[in-house]
């Protein structure tokens, strides 16, 4: 074989594919790896300095006065994602059964293209549209600045609808015909086979499609921003304004230095753990248990 | 052949056509009270068509045509005020592939009365073991209800599915090739289950395997590209058949 001269040439140039391809994927990679590792070189010393527990806990954040506290962030980037959520899971999901389930096979075809189409606008389009049509109509008919905890779920809520529908649809595309039809064959109506079978067997990647979409609320930085008010304080309602992890990086990056620089990588490795460990969940239950390989 | 008292399902000049495809051709034959009827015939000949007739099934599939008669006791299940599930529920089916869901046991079963209404556990216990005893599975699962039904065997996953048909109270069951994806000893359960059930209910087979036809049915009928060539007692249609196709096809020759 070794020597089979009409082999050879085929051989050596799938080696240089293969060599190629190694290169390409290691040295990406590698970028990524480099990345992690500058923010936590970056991050990691003041967060001894000050101590974890002080630097999470901390109420305050008052860099000019060399205080660094990032609870008001954490409580901030949990009011906004779980408001998000409120508002984007059951809409997203009840697009998505509409759409494999109910729609004609035509109308899907067409709709579902059309909602993906949703996630490529730009963020900074959807908190433009929040700025100038939702902050105002929050302070006209709720009262407060408008700028708010509401304002910010409201946004993101309608940014994750892609996410969650087109992840919960190919969940319910991958079950069965054949239970489908085993319900209504005994009788049931549509919504009973949804409610009973077609659910419950799309669950892993209903879930997977959930915190798939808290992962994007979580990290959306330039719509927040635009809404959200920005205030260091941790919120007092979900009319108050309120600023994000991301967004506590992305308005003082530009200025910050010496500690207070450090404080802002810091709360990059913050935001890096919370969206690893949402990957991870997401994985395990993708995969209903068992962990991605 | 038979009086009107004994006929459960009785079909009159049946024609289906997929989009330009005319499945069933002039279709005319009836199906008796408690007895089980095989449907016998080659690939593709439209025994499947005319079993999903039987409970509408065929509605969930886009470019069908319907035309001709079908009543069940004397009604005419493509009238326009009838109701599809509770049609489905008298007229229950099991499908060729087992289809458990990826539910408990239980769930599989218990999902079958919910359809229908039935939802405090007191009356869903009794359904539930009751439908599990008729098919046999009783014994082998009762100290693991709750697990998940995926687990069961091919044979013991179609026994389950026939137990989740009865669960809804149905008066006829469609079987299509309910053995095919069997082992000889799981085929053999089935088959003794279906002596069983013909006692209550009114049974129709579709099956490719002669021996099950000859050993497992009353009746038995015959059909070639759509149209029914034979229909009769079982053991006229093997022993003595009318048409030379019909001959051809029961000792292996066609098809
Ligand atoms: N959904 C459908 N759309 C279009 N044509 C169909 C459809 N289902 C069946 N047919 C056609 O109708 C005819 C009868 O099919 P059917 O499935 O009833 O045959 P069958 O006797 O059950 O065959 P088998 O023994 O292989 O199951 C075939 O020619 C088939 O190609
Ligand atoms: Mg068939």
């Amino acid at each position: 074989m070794e020597g089979d001269p009409m082999r050879y040439p085929m051989r050596y140039r799938e080696a240089v594919i293969e060599k190629t391809l190694v290169i390409v994927a290691l040295s990406a990679i590698a970028v990524l790896g480099l990345i992690i590792l500058f923010i936590f070189k970056e991050g990691s010393p003041i967060m001894a300095r000050i101590g974890v527990i002080r630097f999470i806990a901390g109420a305050k954040w008052a860099p000019s006065r060399g205080v660094f506290g990032i609870l008001p962030m954490i409580w901030g980037s949990i009011w906004v994602t779980l408001g998000a959520l409120i508002i984007g899971v059951p809409l997203g999901l009840a697009c998505a059964i509409f759409l494999a389930e109910m729609a004609p096979a035509r109308a899907s075809a067409i709709l579902k293209p059309a909602v993906e189409l949703l996630a490529g606008i730009p963020s900074v389009v959807y908190g433009f549209i929040g700025l100038v049509v939702l902050v105002p109509f929050i302070r006209r008919w709720f009262g407060g600045p408008g700028f708010s905890v509401l304002a910010a779920a409201i946004v993101l809520g309608i940014m994750i609808l892609p996410t969650i529908i087109s992840i919960s649809f190919d969940a319910f595309k991958a079950v069965p015909v054949a239970y489908r039809d085993g319900m209504l064959a005994l009788g049931a109506t549509r919504w009973q086979a949804i409610r009973m079978v077609i659910l419950p067997a799309a669950r892993p990647g209903i879930v997977a499609a959930v915190i798939l979409g808290m992962g994007r609320a979580v990290g959306e930085t330039m719509a927040v921003i635009m809404v959200a008010g920005n205030a260091t304080k941790i919120p007092s309602s979900i009319l108050a304004p309120v600023r994000t992890l991301t967004s506590n990086i992305a308005l003082e990056m530009g200025y910050a230095a010496g500690e207070h620089r450090e404080a802002l990588f810091a709360t990059g490795i913050v935001l890096f753990v919370v969206i690893a460990l949402l990957n991870l969940t997401a994985r395990l239950f993708a995969t209903g248990g068992r962990v991605a390989r | 052949m038979f009086s009107n008292k004994d006929i459960k399902i009785d079909i009159k000049n049946l024609d289906l056509y997929y989009g330009p495809v005319h499945a069933l051709k002039g279709i005319t034959v009836s199906f008796p009270r408690n007895a089980i009827t095989a449907l016998i015939g080659p690939s593709g000949c439209g025994k499947s068509t005319l079993l999903r007739c039987l409970n509408r099934m065929n509605d969930l599939i886009e470019n069908v045509k319907i035309e001709g008669m079908v009543t069940l006791d004397g009604e005419d299940i493509y009238a326009p005020d009838v109701d599809v599930t509770h049609l489905r529920k008298r007229i229950g089916m099991v499908f060729q592939r087992p289809v458990a869901f990826p539910l408990s046991i239980y769930e599989n079963v218990a999902c079958a009365a919910r359809v229908h209404g039935v939802n405090d556990k007191r009356s869903l216990d009794p359904i539930v073991e009751e439908s599990l005893r008729r098919v046999g599975l009783w014994d082998e699962v009762k100290d693991r209800l709750g697990s998940s039904a995926l687990n069961l065997s091919l044979g013991q996953q179609q026994q389950l599915c026939i137990a989740r048909v009865i669960a809804t109270g149905p008066e006829v069951i469609l079987l299509d090739e309910p053995c095919s994806a069997l082992d000889p000893a799981s085929t053999l359960r089935i088959e003794d289950l279906m002596r069983e059930l013909e006692k209550r209910y009114t049974v129709i087979i579709v099956t490719h395997s002669m021996q099950q036809a000859a050993r497992a049915s009353d009746y038995t009928i015959f059909m070639l590209s759509g149209e029914i060539i034979e229909y009769g007692i079982t053991d006229d249609v093997f022993t003595s058949p009318r048409d030379s196709r019909t001959e051809s096809y029961v000792t292996g020759r066609l098809g």
